[in-house]
This record gives structure tokens, sequence and C-alpha cells, in this order.
């Protein structure tokens, strides 16, 4: 069932009642991290990354909540949070406030400020690679390489053929590669270059 | 039927500083999201989930005409709108109150968006919703409790953060008298919980921290209450 078909179903079916809200609350409870955290790897920004999750939230309310049966809350969820973000990049495009901004991703630990400082840098690069993909494709990227999916439940996701997701997964994968090498290089040439200052 | 691809990480074809990223990338990945603290967002939320219930009242009452105009200019035209204005009014005030309520949150609790271009989809979705059977007007009795049992959490982790855990304990104890099992029950009992430990009362603390998380095991609040659960005992 297509998501405006079921957002319909749904609306005429039901009453917006404390179940419901009870619902969306569990549902946030049980899924924001997940969310909050693609969302991070999709672009948004550190600072803005509870407010899109809270959207992320408002809009499955609004849709009438997850509905058990209906495929897997946090697919529905992804697939919800691809639009939100999709809507406030094209918003920051426009703003220009984030031009030229780094992505705001820092490793969990730190432990060694040498081996911190490079872990930051690598966590940058791939955030980095994964700005040079097209949305559709960073989605099915981080889907598939960081979380783990499936390409069968990518596709279900996004309501889209696997053949698609296996098609978006190559492509991005090709892409990200590519943006990887290109920005390991430049990591190395400005440490040749600082150490050659020294 | 294709063959599921090789993932990144698994592929000893690329390169090992790209495997090395990915698999820290990875990490990194899951630990933001199982450290993200949902429960200290859940009052924004409801207080969101209630301006848009208010907001698509006051969609419902402006009509065709209206709704497009609400659709092209996002929610601030929203808010702008009678109903609108008292919605966004009763959301910033909530946050206001609920916002320093971390007990050790990786990222202060944020109040809701404000109105911006952004969240244009929802206001969309809201005038496009059908909302006939939504409420009409002023906020119902139930956004208002609400509120109000957010702000009663939020004064309560403030009074914990201060060090003052009696007055936190006793705010917290007449919250559960006088809201019994409401949304925030959980919230407000490990609260009550930790504020116990602050006072050294280990035994009641003790009790109500195992009855608490046989209720909810996979409570947010696990970690912290089974740290304190493991230090030796005050009393």
């Amino acid at each position: 069932m297509s998501e405006r078909k079921r957002a319909i179903d749904v609306g005429q079916g039901s009453k917006s009642t404390e179940h419901e809200l009870h619902g969306t609350e569990a549902l946030f409870r049980a899924h924001a991290g997940f969310v909050a955290s693609f969302l991070r790897r999709l672009g948004v920004a550190s600072a803005d990354v509870d407010d899109l999750t809270q959207e992320v939230f408002v809009v499955a309310h609004r849709k009438g909540g997850f509905i058990a049966g209906a495929g897997q809350p946090k697919s529905w969820l992804a697939a919800i949070a691809v639009r939100v973000a999709s809507t406030y990049r094209r918003t920051l495009k426009r703003r220009r406030e984030d031009a030229g901004a780094q992505p705001d991703v820092e490793p969990s630990s730190n432990v060694d400020p040498a081996r911190a400082l490079e872990a930051r840098r690598a966590l940058q690069r791939v955030q980095q690679a994964l700005d040079s993909l097209a949305l559709e494709e960073r989605a099915t990227f981080v889907l598939f390489e960081l979380e783990g999916w499936s390409c069968d439940a990518i596709a279900a996701s996004f309501d889209i053929p696997v053949g698609t997701t296996y098609s978006r997964l190559h492509s991005a994968r090709k892409r990200f590669a590519e943006a990887h090498a290109r920005l390991e290089r430049e990591d190395s040439a400005v440490i040749r270059l600082r150490l050659a200052g020294t | 039927m294709a063959k599921e691809p090789v993932r990144l990480i698994e592929d000893r074809t690329l390169r090992a500083a790209l495997r090395s990223d990915v698999e820290l990338a990875s990490e990194e990945h899951q630990a933001y999201a199982a450290r993200y603290d949902a429960a200290a967002k859940v009052a924004a939320l409801q207080a969101a989930l209630a301006g848009t219930l208010v907001a698509s009242s006051a969609a419902a009452q402006l009509g065709w005409v209206a709704k497009t105009v609400l659709g092209v200019v996002g929610a601030s035209a929203l808010v702008l709108s009678g109903a609108g204005l008292h919605a966004a009014w009763q959301t910033r005030e909530q946050h206001s109150t609920a916002r320093p309520a971390t007990l050790a949150a990786p990222t202060p609790a944020r109040a809701p968006a404000p109105p911006s271009e952004h969240a244009a989809p929802v206001a969309t979705e809201v005038a496009s919703q059908n909302v006939s059977e939504l409420r009409v007007g002023e906020p119902s009795a139930r956004q208002r409790a609400s509120a109000s049992e957010a702000r009663q959490l939020a004064r309560i982790r403030a009074l914990l953060q201060a060090s003052a855990a009696d007055k936190a304990l006793r705010l917290a104890e007449r919250g559960q008298r006088e809201l019994g099992q409401s949304v925030l029950w959980q919230e407000r009992e490990a609260l009550a919980v930790l504020a116990l430990f602050e006072l050294g009362r280990s035994d009641d603390a003790t009790a109500r921290a195992h009855a608490l998380l046989d209720r909810y095991p996979d409570s947010p609040f696990r970690a912290e209450i089974d740290q304190r659960l493991r230090l030796p005992h005050e009393d």
C-alpha cells in the first residue's frame, strides 16, 4: 500500500485519540535514537538533529501512527526521515547558513589525543564522502553499510524494487569510494606538507 | 534472484583504509543511536503533537483557501493564525521549562523547532489531513495536563541537578500520587529512585529500582539505575 493511500485510510478510519498519542510516544522512545543517527548521516547538522527527529515523529503521528503488520517501524520511519531530510537539505541550500561547514560527527570515545584526532578525521572522511552522494543513494548506503540492513528491507522501506536498491547501492559505493580515495589523498598531502614544514 | 552484495567492511578486495573508516563510522553510528536520550525529549514531542492538533483544527476552520495558503507558506502561517498562536505559545512555554532536564543526556534536550521553512511539510500535511475529528479551538484538558506534567518533570530534574534531592523526591512523590499512571510515570519514578539514592535511602531506592526495571526492562534510565545499584550502600 502506498504511503498516501495508507495515510488516507488511516485518517478516515481512526480517531486522534490518547491511544494514538501514546503510540507515537512509544514509537519515539523505541526508535528516536535510530532516527536521530540516520538523520545525522543524511547530512543533518547536529544542532538540528533533535528538531528534525521530532519532526519525523510528528509526521508519523499525522499519518496515523505505525500500524503493526505494515512492515517494520524502522523501515517506515526511515522513509519519513528521508523525506524530512530532503526538505531540510533544500532549505539549507537556500539559506546557505551551513555553507562550508564541516560535518560534526564525533568519535564516541577519546582516549589518546592522536588516535582521537585520527578517528575524528576518519569520521569526517566518511561524512564528506557521503556528502558526495544523492540523497536516495546516501540513504541506501547508510542503511546497508552502517545499519546492516538487507537490500530487501531497504527496498520494502522505500517501496521500490530490490533491483533498484542494488543499483543505488552499486552507484553509491562507487561514488563513495572515489570520494573517500580523494579525501585520503588530500589528507596525506596535508600531512606531508606539515612534516616538511617542521 | 541477485545475490546480496558483500558489505564494504567485509570486502577484502577494497583498500584497508576505506574499510576501517567505514567500520569506525558504523560503530560510531550505532553508539550515537544507543546513547540518544529519547526519554529526555518525550516532553518536547508531546508539546509538538499537542500543537499540531490545535493547528490542525485552525486549518480546518480556515477552509480550503486558507489550506492552500498554508501549504505554500508553511508553519509560520499556522502560528500566526489565532489557534495556532495559542498552540505555539503553549509549545514554547512548555519547552522553556522542560529544557534544563537532562541527567547525563548526550546532547541537551532542545526546544521544538520554531516555525521554519523546513517545517513546511508538516504544515502541508496538517492542512491536507482529514481534520474533522480533531478538537477545535482551545487546547484540550489533556494537552494542558501534558504541559503541566512536563513542567513538573523538568522541575524535578532541575532540583536533582541542583542537589536538592529531598525537594525533588517530594515533588516526584506528589506527581505519582496526583497523576498516577500518566504518560511520564516512568520518568517520574526513575527520578524518584535516583533521588532516594541521593538521599542515602538505599533500601527504598533498591526496591523501587527493581520494580521499575522489572516493569520497564528497556528503560532509558536502566544504565544509570544499574550503576547506582552497584555502588556501596550508604545507609
